[in-house]
């Protein structure tokens, strides 16, 4: 359990070194692409989707991440301080034992559904 | 002076002014406070100078409950104890860990961290760390590249400090001063069978000891101290005192209950984005002192989350993998060949570590056990070759144990989240929070405690705030049996320094003429 697990770490490509489709700053949780691959991604976005099913769709997670952005600002930044902001009112939850934040779980959940 | 029991006449009658029973870091750091006084002072030791298997299979007992370490592997019986394989780990108890806690059934101990403060001073010095110095704060002034992961006041968690003995092996350290001394007396081979209490059973006149030569000895003191280990200290009091049959005491059945560990578990890991050295976590050296940081969580955090107290160290993750954990290796019933394997396997998982870091973290947990008075000590119908009943662990985890570990790595989770350091992953185990089953890696830190838990109430305690046992007038213990709560650091410092403080309080009365 541990041992696959390790391996997983051992061997992982970065997720910014894969190849996937439409990147953009909704299907893709900048920091944990900086620590885990495409694959963990689409894993912890699958959790997600199981566990939430009435946000188990490519459109409602759109519209959940889109909401109260600013169009006119940079959705990246916007998406980081939400993060932030989910981290410091508790809004975490643990997806394939990452402890994460919601708005990462459903950028995870997007990604893994645009990139099945 | 030090004479071997094996040697002397059967029957000899040895007599003195306190008896010490046990000559760890509990009855040696005793034993030294006494030294160049008045009084006579009679230290036993159930073993030799050195390690003899015969006498070590006294410790042999059966299990139940939890897995754990073959018990007759997991102490030493020979002069210096189990300090001969200790591996030096050394911090405080916080002040949280000495009060009552709602959300802890039977916390509370009856002394203060400020009680035993000036014993812990003390106690740096027996166990030859450094200053007693644990607020990081003064390390890091002592070299600024331990930098903290988390803001120093991050709200929810904290670095907790830890000191490494070299580590001090106390037999070595006063073996020459014992030997020398003129009124410390060292009985070797002298392993205590029986405690005669007068009628009524308030106070002890005599230990009978005994050894594989067939000498059987009585020894007479005014003030006995029973320093053994945790399972021998409740084994005596339950079996060696024939006019008690419940165990000398033992009126409120609570000799031998409450035993607990730390729970010493890979946990979680920790990523970053950079590789990163975290020095601050490890092994490091300032000064000589060599020491480094373990997470904790902050004591309001604790009453919140309604946790038990714990901490979590780092190792890389290319140096941890493969490690086996010790629950695997501690298999055998020889302590030598733990220890080698263990050396054997930590020397080659070591390697120098890099200067830029690394970018993932192997994290392990220390936690404190629940006191719990279904985990317990009692006495097996098998006997020794000395002919006592030998000791049964029957060890028993709780949820609560499991529900605070994964709470240390919620919290740390969201600490390290929050302040974009990183991310946490929980091992597979800890991630489902109705899943209260333990991994077949969950193992002990070698640490026990509580079997002999201190209290003003003997109903709800076995010995006094002073260690004396609540009942008897002359019979103190000392050693990690008199524990109430385990907190998160190892033991042997708060050991010693419950040990020093009952020195003195000895003092005072032999002083008074008590």
């Amino acid at each position: 359990m541990l041992l696959t697990t390790a391996g997983a770490i051992a061997t992982m490509t970065p997720f910014c070194k894969s190849r996937h489709a439409t990147p953009s700053a909704l299907n893709t949780p900048e920091f944990l692409a900086a620590i885990c691959d495409a694959q963990t991604i689409r894993k912890i976005g699958t959790d997600y989707r199981t566990t939430t099913n009435d946000e188990s769709r490519e459109g409602q997670l759109t519209d959940l991440l889109t909401a109260g952005l600013d169009q006119n600002k940079d959705q990246t930044q916007q998406i980081t301080n939400r993060v932030k902001d989910d981290f410091a009112s508790n809004r975490i939850m643990t997806l394939e034992g990452y402890v994460i934040s919601v708005t990462e779980a459903r950028q995870c959940a997007l990604f893994s559904i645009q990139n099945p | 002076m030090h004479t071997d029991a094996r040697l002397l006449p059967d029957n000899t009658h040895i007599e003195g002014d306190i008896c010490i029973v046990g000559t760890g870091p509990a009855g040696l750091s005793i034993a030294m406070e006494w030294n160049h006084t008045p009084y006579k002072v009679i230290l036993l030791e159930g073993g030799g100078l050195e390690y003899d298997d015969q006498m070590q299979d006294t410790y042999a007992g059966p299990e139940t409950g939890q897995l754990y370490y073959p018990l007759k592997s997991t102490r030493l019986h020979y002069f210096g104890g189990t300090s001969n394989h200790w591996a030096g780990f050394c911090s405080t108890f916080d002040t949280m860990d000495f009060e009552k806690r709602d959300w802890v059934p039977h916390s509370g101990w009856p002394i203060k961290k400020t009680d035993l403060d000036p014993f812990y001073a003390k106690a740096q010095q027996v166990l030859d760390l450094g200053p007693y110095e644990y607020d990081v704060k003064y390390w890091q002034q002592q070299n600024p590249a331990l930098k903290s992961l988390l803001p120093e006041d991050d709200p929810v968690v904290w670095n907790k400090v830890w000191q490494f003995s070299p580590p001090t092996r106390l037999g070595k350290k006063y073996g020459n001063d014992v030997k020398k001394s003129k009124n410390i007396h060292l009985y070797t081979y002298a392993h205590v069978t029986e405690i005669a209490a007068n009628e009524g059973a308030t106070s002890i006149n005599n230990l009978t000891v005994k050894n594989f030569a067939g000498k059987t000895h009585t020894v007479k003191a005014k003030y006995y101290i029973l320093a053994c280990n945790t399972i021998q200290n409740a084994r005596l009091l339950l079996a060696a005192c024939p006019q008690t049959p419940k165990g000398l005491g033992n009126d409120n059945d609570l000799v031998g209950r409450f035993f607990m560990e730390h729970l010493e578990v890979q946990s979680a890991w920790l990523h970053l984005p950079q590789p990163a050295p975290l020095k601050l976590y490890m092994f490091g050296g300032i000064g000589g002192t060599r020491m480094r940081c373990e997470l904790a969580i902050r004591s309001d955090a604790q009453a919140k989350y309604r946790m038990l107290n714990g901490t979590c160290s780092f190792a890389p993750w290319d140096l941890a993998k493969g490690m086996t954990p010790p629950i695997k290796m501690w298999s055998s019933d020889d302590p030598r060949k733990n220890e080698d394997s263990m050396r054997s396997m930590w020397h080659s998982h070591e390697g120098a570590t890099k200067a830029e870091g690394y970018r993932v973290f192997e994290l392990k947990t220390r936690i404190e056990q629940a006191p719990n008075p279904d985990s317990r000590i009692t006495l097996s119908t098998d006997r020794d070759g000395l002919g006592m009943r030998r000791a049964r662990l029957h060890w028993v985890l709780t949820p609560f144990e499991k529900y605070s570990m994964r709470t240390i790595y919620e919290l740390i989770g969201r600490q390290v989240g929050l302040t974009a350091i990183g991310r946490i992953q929980l091992m597979d185990y800890l991630r489902d929070p109705d899943d209260h089953s333990w991994p077949d890696t969950t193992g002990g830190g070698w640490h026990h405690m509580g079997t002999t838990r201190m209290s003003d109430d003997p109903k709800s305690g076995v010995v006094d705030p002073n260690n004396k046992l609540h009942g008897i007038s002359n019979l103190y213990i000392a050693g990690g049996s008199v524990f109430v709560t385990a907190a998160a650091p190892n033991p042997t410092l708060t050991i010693t320094a419950l040990s020093l403080r009952l020195s003195a309080h000895l003092k005072k009365v032999i002083q008074s003429g008590g």
